[in-house]
């Protein structure tokens, strides 16, 4: 699907919308920019990239059009040791993390408490869906 | 990574609204173990908040149609971010239809409520012939708009008609007071069960402040009798 039919599908479907302006600069970038440089897009940069802030509503309104409703973006979580050392979730770790709250360790096998505050989400883009007929 | 943006905990923190929870918890609904389930539990939440804010303004919102008060019901699902339509062909009009991903799809069949039979025939609309009844597409609610009094009065009615003229119909039991309740019934065309929330929204409208003060022998009216 080309970049300006989806967002002419959002324009449609969400036109009066806040976040329809912060989808379009979304997909603007992923179009513009390398494969590389829109595979980790975390809430800092997408909030650098709309000129909101990462923890707006309105920004998160926006991920949930390009994400949930239309697959132009999926969405990642990596957990960070007490060292720094990043663990990226798998599947099944987001699902569990997402529907009971709760993350093990991966190095010890045991759950994290409060893992949600050292869980970070970001965004993976999906380029192939927006190039696909140019 | 950390420094550049929140952590899920911050994020969740700052969903201060109903609203705003419901749309990032939408957000990541392709992950969830359930992302059915979850869909659903989400559109009943957003229809509970919806209906809610038109119970909240029904001084301005009584005496509007059906279709004024089911624009205004999308509108709010819409900002949410929600891929809610109005008017969609589902072998038929349909009231409300939300899209998600992997062809999850839930209908609204909204009735203004003047009488049970009409409420019944949206019933037969949204089960038999809007909703395929097939997985990911078999669940649904009729949404009663109800401007007269006694809207909990009119839901029992509601559920005791099902009962009485719906052969194989399946009602949850619900708390007292709840306004809404759960049925299930077999899909003519799939075969399988299709479940449908009966929900309302009170929309009656008629202060007793400028009904004056009792006079000797005479009530007037402050609840309802």
């Amino acid at each position: 699907m080309k970049a300006d039919t989806i967002k002419d599908t959002i324009l449609e479907q969400w036109g009066d919308e806040p976040a329809v302006k912060l989808c379009f600069e979304i997909i603007d970038f992923i179009v513009r920019e390398s494969r590389q440089n829109s595979s980790m897009m975390t809430m800092g940069k997408l909030a650098e990239i709309t000129g909101t802030d990462a923890r707006s509503p309105v920004l998160v309104n926006a991920l949930s059009m390009l994400t949930s409703s239309l697959g132009v973006m999926a969405w990642k979580f990596v957990f960070f040791h007490d060292d720094d050392e990043p663990y990226y979730l798998n599947e099944g770790d987001v699902a569990r993390f997402l529907s009971e709250g709760a993350f093990s360790d991966p190095r010890t096998g045991v759950d994290v408490g409060q893992s949600s505050s050292r869980i970070y989400p970001y965004l993976e883009a999906n380029p192939d869906m927006l190039k696909a007929d140019q | 990574m950390i420094g550049q943006g929140p952590s899920w905990a911050e994020l969740l923190a700052e969903a201060k609204t109903p609203e705003q929870e419901i749309s990032l918890q939408l957000a990541v609904l392709r992950h969830q173990a359930d992302p059915y389930g979850e869909f659903i539990r989400l559109i009943n939440r957003a229809i509970d908040c919806g209906l809610s804010d038109l119970s909240r303004q029904k001084n301005l919102v009584h005496d509007l149609s059906e279709d004024q008060l089911s624009v205004m019901l999308v509108g709010h699902l819409k900002g949410m971010s929600f891929l809610a339509r109005q008017g969609e062909n589902n072998g038929g009009h349909t009231d409300i239809t939300i899209d998600g991903p992997d062809q999850m799809r839930w209908i609204g069949e909204a009735k203004k409520y003047t009488s049970y039979s009409k409420l019944f025939g949206g019933s037969r609309q949204l089960i038999n012939r809007y909703s395929a009844g097939t997985k990911h597409q078999d669940h649904g609610a009729i949404i009663v708009y109800i401007s007269k009094p006694d809207a909990l009065g009119v839901m029992n009615k509601w559920r005791d008609y099902l009962r009485r003229f719906v052969p194989g119909i399946i009602i949850d039991d619900q708390e007292d007071e709840q306004i809404d309740f759960l049925c299930h019934l077999k899909h003519m065309g799939s075969g399988r069960m299709m479940h449908a929330r009966n929900v309302a929204a009170v929309l009656y409208h008629k202060p007793t402040d400028t009904m004056g003060s009792p006079k000797k022998g005479k009530t007037v009216g402050l609840g309802a009798a």
